[in-house]
């Protein structure tokens, strides 16, 4: 039984019909993919994304071999060697035991999924990282009637900055968590500037990284569950569940605030979002310039066509010094 | 700085990952926690008195590993920390 890096087109494709054979999609974002292969067949296959390990599965044939311990453990070492000490994963809740038996701690679940993690960091260390940057601004116990926000913002445009005023102005506190994950063409440090920027004249905002354990749109790895409807339903649960148990209830957060979203996935996520926290979910829409939505993916487009003035009318004024810089060489990062 | 880390997760085994710290953490995952906990503590404890050490982030995940496999592979992730 050998493990095999899966790096050659027709490795991946063989990995999509395993996975595909068991129930389970492939993540086309996964960075690294390992197989366990005997006698010329595949029994096995791992995935991560960044520190989010993802699309494991064991043949039926083989299970109870240990396997999914050794596929584990092989992508940990590959981890490791990239300097990644701190793994999640996100699986189906029936496999939540076998997790534990790897050392894994349980986050949030629901009856269908569930979220682990092990390695060195942890959510309670993430939540006082948080904490301790709150109090740096403003010392002393938290409040519990801050409001919310969690964004990509893939730049920051009038659109987002609209919606943080709004939520801003409804609240004592507003902290604008910024998603780390670099799966964006600006990259989390850009993002997190620009919005820093943006936010400057609001005193009562706070910009803070999202940290792992926000599990947004971004980081969903839409993989394992097969129909758009349960991928959707399940992930965006989970996200309430450990947002409200964890984030809320640490932080002193009474609201989280949600744009207005076209994409149909997206509309179902926060629609879901919106069931399981309720009240204390408010969904606004999107603001408009000239009827027309102001949209990252615009600002982008235009970006990339060379039009700046025309992208940087659709941002805020305090982050276009910084986004002309970044929009020259923003075509160099797309994929060739 | 990169983190140290050394071991594996086999049987009779243990991951080790280090990070510097300005005090000593030792934090202990085991699979015979009940039993051991203590005594696996103490070998840490002990080896990072005779490295001198003073302040190290240290999370141990151990699978049922002897004394001279806890100190071995502390060592190595100490050393791969430094490195």
């Amino acid at each position: 039984m050998e493990i095999k890096q899966a790096l050659l087109p027709v490795e991946i494709e063989r990995v999509k019909a395993f996975l595909a054979a068991v129930g389970l999609g492939f993540d086309d974002r996964a960075e690294e993919t390992l197989y366990l292969e005997e006698d010329e067949k595949m029994i096995g296959t791992v995935s991560r994304a960044g520190s989010l390990l993802e699309c494991l599965a064991v043949d039926p044939a083989h299970q109870g071999e240990n396997l999914a311990a050794v596929l584990v453990q092989a992508m940990r070492e590959r981890m490791f060697a990239a300097g990644i000490t701190h793994t999640l994963v996100f699986t189906k809740a029936v496999y939540s035991p076998q997790f534990a038996e790897m050392n894994f701690r349980l986050l949030a679940s629901t009856d269908k999924v569930a979220l682990l993690e092990t390695g060195a960091g942890s959510i309670e260390e993430a939540l006082a990282g948080l904490k301790k940057r709150i109090q740096g601004k403003w010392p002393g116990i938290l409040p519990p009637d801050s409001g919310a926000i969690v964004v990509n913002c893939n730049p920051i445009t009038l659109g987002h900055l609209g919606l943080i005023e709004y939520a801003a102005a409804r609240h004592p506190r507003l902290y604008v968590f910024v998603v780390e994950e670099n799966r964006s063409l600006f990259t989390f440090e850009e993002r997190f500037s620009l919005v820093y920027l943006a936010t400057g004249a609001l005193e009562n905002v706070l910009v803070l990284p999202s940290t792992p354990y926000i599990v947004s749109q971004v980081t969903f790895p839409g993989y394992f569950l097969k129909s758009m409807d349960e991928k959707e339903e399940e992930h965006a649960k989970l996200d309430a569940v450990l947002f409200k148990n964890r984030f809320m209830s640490e932080l002193g957060i009474a609201k989280r605030y949600l744009g207005t979203e076209t994409e149909a996935f997206m509309v179902r996520y926060n629609d879901i979002l919106q069931k399981a926290l309720g009240e204390t979910v408010e969904i606004i829409p999107r603001f408009t310039q000239d009827g027309t939505r102001i949209s990252a993916s615009v600002v982008r487009g235009l970006l990339l066509e060379g039009r700046t003035e025309a992208a940087l009318s659709l941002v805020p004024p305090a982050t276009r010094a910084m986004l002309s810089q970044i929009g020259k060489v923003l075509h160099e990062r797309l994929p060739r | 700085m990169k983190p140290g880390i050394a071991g594996t997760l086999e049987s009779n085994d243990a991951i080790f990952t280090v990070r510097p710290a300005s005090t000593r953490h030792v934090v202990i995952h085991s699979v015979v926690d009940a039993f051991y906990h203590d005594q696996i503590a103490q070998v840490i404890e002990t080896t990072l008195d005779e490295l001198a050490i003073t302040g190290l982030d240290v999370l141990c995940e151990d699978k049922g590993a002897l004394d001279y496999t806890l100190r071995a592979r502390l060592i190595a992730a100490i050393q791969r920390m430094e490195a």
